[in-house]
């Protein structure tokens, strides 16, 4: 037997109450009538221990019914603690929260028709289909569907709900997984026995793009940029490659350089600071190299850099005029400089390498460059980036085997009722026989 | 010897049909009455009140349809003539029952009181009396002012005779001595007192009133009526009882005063019982416990066999009441 109250056993402590009453109460000498007093002697009083209880077998009735009743309080229940989770553990819930929020209609229409799509990257990358929601709904014992465009929110109902639920536990998302969609942080609040399922939607074609590489070269500091495209985005891949921009070799995924000069502090801090940014999208360059040259020391971090159409015009611009800087209305800072040195297209930018926005911006520039040389564009649409596999893959975990019991409670239908109906039935009992004891005490004392 | 009247469930003949608890729970005094003369008739073989206050008086021839009973038969020996003896009144018996109506007499609470025991037995007396075409009257004290009923035999006198008594209540206190005296005032010859009561009041004064009672020539029967429970006090540990006549209260501690209390109550007994033996009288103790036929028969019964009966010699009579003569009567009961 379980007890669903067990801070109702505190009652036991007014137990003491009906004790004191008993030992304390006084009631009035009952007077016995007699015939005759002839024969009857006067005898000396005895001193009547105060410590005698009055009533013993009332108190212990009134004891009864109130343990009767703080054992109700308690709500017992006849819980077959084995058995029960047994059953629990054989069973699934699963709440699936599908985001709907897309950069592109076709991320609607995949959920409309799209079938599932095998890839490289397994199972897990294929095509979210409206029949896998359905498969992902029919195949738990219960589930719930979440139709949200922020996921990351969503997380906290859907949890709540597997909370009530006696059965192991999932949480499936179904998303893009753009960044910015979830972190570790959003799926820290998600219980260590609810289980994380990531099911990706296709977001779109796969271009079929090789790898691509180029390299730009500006006096001693050389870029290298490495894209790969897959079928669903595009990987670039920032590397550092020269003799004089700090120790260290290998591969960088940043690139700090100064126009004229080699600030080893500086590269350092910008390398950090790349070092801590994703990995940026470009969409597949075109024939022409491109660098980009970061303002190591911006007057301000232009997060929230427009795109367009300024920056498309100003590139167009560029395709006449070699050179272009937009400054800013204090003079001190450069929106935008971009500069054309031979065939290498230089843009210069306070937006870090690894903000998407300066994938975006590279991306319209390519495109106003190729529009502005009359080729044809040989990129695909800029991708945001998206949040890699292995990540989704290192937060995935099934359900843990062992259910805890849901909290509910006293009377929730999906667990059932607990006894304290029967044992407040016992209180009622209890107490018409302690009122019938009660009467005949008192008929007995007088 | 006249002694007490006890009885155990296994000694109830099948004839006791009226327990004590029927009789609490009878409110048909008549049928009481009845029932209870009934279950005498199966023990009591001839009636003790017959033939008692009838007086020879004369010799007549006999004729014919006369009782053979009276013929003498001694003087036809002697003669070789038949003569029937003549007797004054001889069916003629006045019998005045004289009740206990003190607040003594309501105890104990649960089952039968003494009254209650009184009345049915004084019921039962009446009837049977009256059966027997005896005259049957009743004195007792209502409210402090006398019931009085004067012997008379006729039906209708019986029937307000056993009414007057089922409205009968005890309350108050009452003079043992003084309704004595007054009963057998009442009594216009020589007659048969019947006192039913526990006698606890005026001892002393009791005893002389019996005495003059004895002296007149008049037939008196003492029956005391005492509740098993009140031969020993009824409680354990310390309680204070109440007085039920007086109201005086009193605190006794059973395991104290137990002992002394059996041993005043025994002693009182065997006085009571002593002084009507010593003065002549009949005497019997009936507890409430026992069926009324049987504690009836067993008094009439040995009344009958001449044992502590009336008219019985001195010498029977004072063998009778072998008690030791307790004439005091004080109490041990702390002043």
């Amino acid at each position: 037997m379980t007890w669903r109250n067990p801070w109702a056993w505190l009652g036991l402590a007014t137990l003491v109450l009906p004790v004191l009453v008993h030992l304390f109460s006084r009631r009035e000498p009952r007077v016995e009538p007699f015939p005759s007093l002839r024969f009857v002697p006067a005898s000396p009083l005895r001193p009547t221990p105060r410590t005698r209880l009055a009533d013993p077998w009332l108190l212990a009735l009134r004891l009864l019914l109130l343990a009767t009743a703080v054992a109700a309080l308690a709500q017992p229940s006849r819980d077959d603690a084995s058995a029960a989770r047994a059953v629990a553990a054989s069973r699934l819930a699963r709440a699936i929260v599908v985001d709907t929020s897309g950069a592109a209609p076709r991320a609607d229409a995949d959920l409309r028709a799209a079938p599932d799509r095998p890839s490289a990257e397994g199972a897990d990358r294929a095509a979210a289909s409206p029949a896998t929601v359905t498969a992902l709904a029919d195949s738990a014992d219960t589930h719930v569907l979440i139709r949200t465009a922020d996921p990351a929110a969503a997380l906290e109902g859907a949890v709540a709900w597997l909370a009530t639920q006696d059965a192991r536990r999932e949480l499936v998302l179904v998303s893009t997984f753009r960044r910015g969609t979830l972190d570790s942080a959003a799926l820290a609040a998600v219980p260590a026995e609810v289980g994380l399922r990531f099911v990706p939607r296709d977001a779109g074609a796969d271009t079929g793009a090789p790898v691509v590489a180029w390299t730009a070269r500006r006096d001693d500091a050389v870029l290298s940029v490495e894209a790969r495209a897959d079928s669903d985005r595009t990987l670039a891949t920032w590397r550092r490659v020269g003799r004089d921009v700090g120790a260290g070799a290998g591969d960088d995924p940043a690139l700090v350089v100064r126009a004229g000069a080699a600030d080893s502090a500086a590269v350092a801090a910008a390398r950090g600071a790349a070092l801590a940014t994703r990995p940026v999208a470009l969409a597949t360059p075109s024939r022409a190299p491109l660098a980009i040259v970061h303002d190591t020391a911006p007057a301000a971090p232009a997060r929230d850099q427009p795109l367009a159409p300024w920056m498309s015009e100003a590139l167009v611009r560029l395709a006449r005029d070699p050179l272009l800087a937009e400054r800013a209305a204090d003079g001190a800072s450069s929106r935008l400089v971009a500069a054309r040195r031979g065939d290498t297209l230089l843009l210069r930018t306070p937006v870090p390498s690894g903000d998407p926005q300066l994938a975006a911006l590279a991306a319209a520039a390519l495109a106003a460059r190729d529009a502005a040389l009359g080729a044809a564009p040989d990129h695909g649409a800029m991708e945001p980036a998206r949040i890699a596999p292995a990540q989704l893959a290192a937060w995935s975990r099934p359900p843990a085997a062992e259910v805890r019991p849901p909290a509910t409670t006293a009377d929730d239908p999906l667990v059932g009722p607990s006894g304290a109906r029967w044992g407040w039935l016992a209180v009622l009992a209890l107490l018409g026989v302690e009122a019938l004891a009660r009467r005949r005490s008192a008929a007995a004392a007088r | 010897m006249a002694g007490p009247v006890t009885g155990q469930a296994r000694d109830r003949r099948p004839d006791d049909v009226l327990t004590p608890e029927a009789v609490a729970a009878l409110d048909d005094l008549e049928l009481a009455a009845r029932v209870v003369v009934e279950g005498l008739r199966a023990g009591v073989q001839r009636s003790p009140f017959h033939g008692v206050g009838a007086e020879f008086e004369q010799h007549r021839p006999y004729r014919l349809g006369d009782d053979l009973r009276h013929v003498d038969w001694k003087a036809y020996g002697r003669s070789d003539r038949l003569y029937t003896r003549q007797f004054r009144e001889a069916t003629n018996l006045s019998v005045m029952l004289v009740l206990d109506t003190s607040a003594s007499m309501d105890w104990p609470r649960e089952g039968v009181t003494k009254f209650r025991m009184a009345v049915v037995i004084a019921a039962a007396l009446a009837w049977l009396v009256a059966g027997q075409g005896n005259a049957v009257g009743l004195f007792a004290m209502d409210g402090g002012r006398p019931a009085y009923l004067p012997p008379r035999t006729s039906r209708v006198h019986l029937r307000a005779l056993l009414a007057r008594l089922a409205r009968l209540a005890p309350a108050g206190t009452w003079r043992p001595d003084v309704a004595i005296q007054r009963a057998a005032d009442r009594l216009a010859r020589r007659g048969m007192l019947v006192v039913l009561s526990d006698f606890y009041d005026a001892e002393a004064e009791t005893r002389r009133a019996l005495r003059q009672v004895a002296h007149r020539g008049h037939d008196a029967t003492l029956l005391q009526l005492l509740a098993p429970a009140e031969r020993a006090l009824p409680f354990i540990g310390q309680r204070e009882v109440r007085d039920l006549e007086t109201g005086e209260r009193r605190v006794v501690d059973a395991a104290v005063a137990g002992t002394a209390y059996r041993t005043a109550v025994d002693a009182f007994v065997a006085r009571t019982r002593h002084a009507a033996l010593s003065a002549g009288m009949d005497y019997a103790l009936i507890a409430t416990d026992v069926p009324p036929s049987r504690a009836l028969r067993d008094w009439l019964v040995r009344r009958g066999a001449g044992l502590g009966a009336p008219g019985a010699s001195a010498a029977s009579a004072a063998s009778a009441a072998a008690a030791p003569d307790a004439a005091s009567s004080a109490s041990p009961a702390a002043g």
